[in-house]
């Protein structure tokens, strides 16, 4: 198939705005209607490597979405790409979207690739959106991240002096000086971390207390005090809290 | 919302990098991912900071971003320019070819995004409007470029940014 029917085929299975222009060796970049919410298009390169025909995005649809808070390893995030991938028949090569071209299928290709970088796309709306489902997650992972030195508890509760698990810490940080880290989404939250610090302070124990929010304009300015009163340290949004292991690390 | 006044007075507010910036601003490889990415925030003296972040994707060397973040005090954060690579795609500009203006479509170019009330206004992203550019070919040259263009200045008495902030609030 030269490029001119291949140029057909794209424009009868997805759409007439479609265009091709070579660029490198056995490479051609596909030009689509298809945008992110900036305004830059999807990046579509049909290129032929080991015999094969295939489409690639080059690696850019990830790039595009990292604005430091898009983060591909959070868990409802990840099920959601990966099932956008597997049911229009993608590969994620280590953040590289591809897709061979079988059977001479260069249109219903492109048409199942330009539906998959639209799903991924949207999960970036509701990144910024800050859905509360992915926020602990980010949390977690963040954490986990920033402190692969140190032991990292979840969902640590004081075992004697706290049975019923009325005093939660979101993340606790060993070996060294303890740290007790809160994510807080919203206001309720928000003020049950302060009292948990306060109750840990009561206990005589000995530690450091970081709050990190998922969006500290959306908390009470009046809730927000009582927290900063009550612990040593705010960052105001995960992307704030990207220097947290740093700044623990200089305690 | 910021004005464009706003946005103006940002843009030339002059802003003080640590001696060690560039280092700083090396791309680090992101798992699961074909690019690598740095940032480096610059406080500001009244409160909040602007944050440059730098991408760079290592399949293809003309596709890059340099940003430059405006991080008010509230902990809002706001896109203020971008000096993007040319990645093989085009840029519509969504407002324009609602309302009218130029540009409103080009592609595959070096290319800088702006943030502009009218975008804001009507709920589009911040950054949205771009405009092709010649003051740039490569990473090297964008990061001269939008450091030449944003009134960064090195710190004449050496500060050199650990990478940590506001450590002193602490024992």
């Amino acid at each position: 198939m030269n490029q001119q029917e291949i140029l057909h085929e794209f424009r009868r299975k997805v759409c007439d705005q479609i265009e091709i222009e070579p660029e490198g060796l056995n490479r051609y970049v596909v030009y689509t209607p298809f945008q992110f919410d900036d305004g830059d298009h999807f990046v579509t390169v049909l290129k032929r490597q080991n015999g094969h025909w295939l489409l690639s995005d080059e690696g850019h649809t990830l790039m595009h979405l990292s604005y430091g808070e898009f983060n591909l390893e959070a868990q409802t995030r990840k099920n959601i790409i990966e099932t956008a991938l597997e049911g229009f028949g993608l590969d994620n090569a280590s953040g590289e979207l591809r897709m061979t071209i079988r059977d001479g299928q260069f249109g219903d290709s492109l048409f199942s690739f330009s539906q998959a970088l639209m799903k991924i796309s949207d999960t970036a709306y509701w990144t910024r959106d800050r859905v509360a489902s992915t926020f602990m997650e980010d949390f977690r992972l963040l954490m986990k991240e920033k402190f692969t030195e140190r032991e990292v508890r979840f969902d640590y509760q004081d075992a004697v002096r706290d049975v019923n698990g009325s005093y939660p810490v979101d993340c606790y940080v060993g070996n060294g000086r303890p740290v007790l880290i809160f994510g807080i989404l919203n206001d309720m939250k928000c003020v049950n971390s302060a009292l948990t610090i306060m109750k840990f302070k009561d206990w005589g124990s000995r530690f450091r207390s970081i709050g990190v929010f998922e969006d500290q304009t959306k908390v009470a300015a009046k809730n927000v005090a009582k927290f900063t009163d009550a612990s040593d340290k705010n960052f105001s949004s995960l992307v704030a809290a990207q220097d947290i292991g740093d700044y623990v690390g200089a305690l | 919302m910021l004005t464009d006044s706003e946005i103006a007075a940002l843009l030339l507010e002059p802003k003080t990098l640590p001696n060690n910036w560039k280092g700083r601003l090396k791309p680090r490889q992101k798992e699961q991912a074909q690019h690598g990415e740095r940032s480096l925030d610059i406080p500001r003296p009244d409160g909040g900071k602007f944050r440059i972040i730098v991408r760079q994707n290592y399949l293809n060397v003309f596709d890059f971003s340099m940003i430059l973040v405006f991080c008010a005090k509230d902990g809002k954060e706001y896109r203020l320019r971008r000096f993007n690579g040319r990645h093989p795609s085009g840029h519509t500009n969504r407002y324009e070819k609602k309302f009218g203006g130029q540009p409103v479509y080009f592609r595959n170019v070096f290319h800088i995004h702006t943030a502009t009330e009218r975008y804001q206004s009507v709920n589009l992203e911040i950054d949205g409007f771009a405009e092709p550019t010649a003051s740039y070919v490569d990473l090297k040259s964008a990061q001269e470029a939008f450091i030449a263009e944003h009134n960064f200045v090195e710190d004449a008495v050496g500060y050199s940014d650990p990478g940590l902030f506001d450590a002193e609030t602490l024992e």
